[in-house]
């Protein structure tokens, strides 16, 4: 159904009903990303409206919202995490790694120690980030909610890779827009 | 830098400054490292409070302040960022 929708209508279900903070359940959350994700993947120029509008921070407040209310446990905010880290590299995360692992990503401690040594996970380095916005929610997601240390490190490690050897993903990541601000650089 | 400034735990710290370090070595400009080394005064948060607001969510911004205040983190980021961010991207 949502291949048939025009742009104005995705848009649209993003003013009205995804980020109306009327019905803020714990599964919300986890629905509010997917469904963000299955419209953005669509179409390329979603993607762009998506960032160009603003969306990113509306998206961002709804899921902070729920978080404080519902006090998200760490599997919704693993499977959040993981559904934005898919949405900035094009679902490259989920080919190159989460795939491998079956549904075992949750288990960090093991996931982190294989992050180090499984040659499988050297394959992130392959991974080609696309839209840097929603590294940027990532970001914002790991140090304004209150998460284990764990979770941090393992996300940054994956970022660090992704970054370290290839330009293109760090060019992407360092640049600034007007409307969307890095928390690590303030222009 | 806001958030290696807020983090206590050494290995995050760490983290936090190779992926900023591996950033700054494909683009940094002019405005780029002045906003860089804006975030290492000490009261940041007040002298520059417009990007902080920014930057920062309002629900915890406070927790931010309080934490960027913490002197010993403090001490641990500046040495970081001289070390492991600016030295090694102007090496490469």
């Amino acid at each position: 159904m949502v291949a048939f929708l025009s742009l104005d209508m995705y848009l649209n279900i993003f003013n009205n009903i995804s980020f109306s903070f009327s019905f803020q359940t714990r599964e919300m959350a986890y629905w509010i990303t997917l469904m963000t994700f299955s419209i953005i993947h669509q179409e390329n120029e979603i993607m762009t409206a998506f960032a160009e509008l603003g969306h990113h921070m509306n998206f961002y407040k709804a899921l902070t919202n729920i978080y404080k209310k519902e006090r998200l446990p760490l599997e919704d905010v693993l499977k959040i995490l993981n559904c934005l880290l898919n949405l900035a590299s094009n679902n490259d995360y989920f080919y190159l790694f989460e795939d491998r692992f079956n549904g075992n990503i949750l288990d960090l401690p093991s996931v982190l120690k294989s992050l180090d040594k499984d040659t499988c996970a050297k394959t992130i380095r392959y991974m080609n980030i696309v839209c840097e916005n929603f590294i940027y929610l990532i970001l914002k997601v790991l140090f304004e909610w209150d998460l284990e240390t764990n979770v941090k490190l393992y996300y940054l490690k994956v970022i660090k890779r992704a970054l370290q050897y290839s330009y293109y993903n760090a060019f992407s990541c360092s640049q600034v827009r007007n409307k969307i601000k890095y928390i690590v650089f303030n222009l | 830098m806001i958030c290696l400034r807020r983090e206590k735990v050494g290995e995050i710290k760490l983290a936090i400054a190779k992926v900023l370090a591996k950033i700054l070595r494909v683009s940094v400009n002019v405005q780029q490292f002045k906003s860089l080394l804006r975030t290492v005064r000490f009261n940041y948060h007040a002298l520059y409070s417009n990007f902080f607001e920014k930057l920062i969510s309002p629900n915890v911004r406070k927790e931010f302040v309080e934490d960027m205040s913490d002197m010993v983190s403090f001490g641990q980021s500046i040495s970081l960022i001289f070390e492991q961010v600016i030295k090694k991207v102007l090496s490469e």
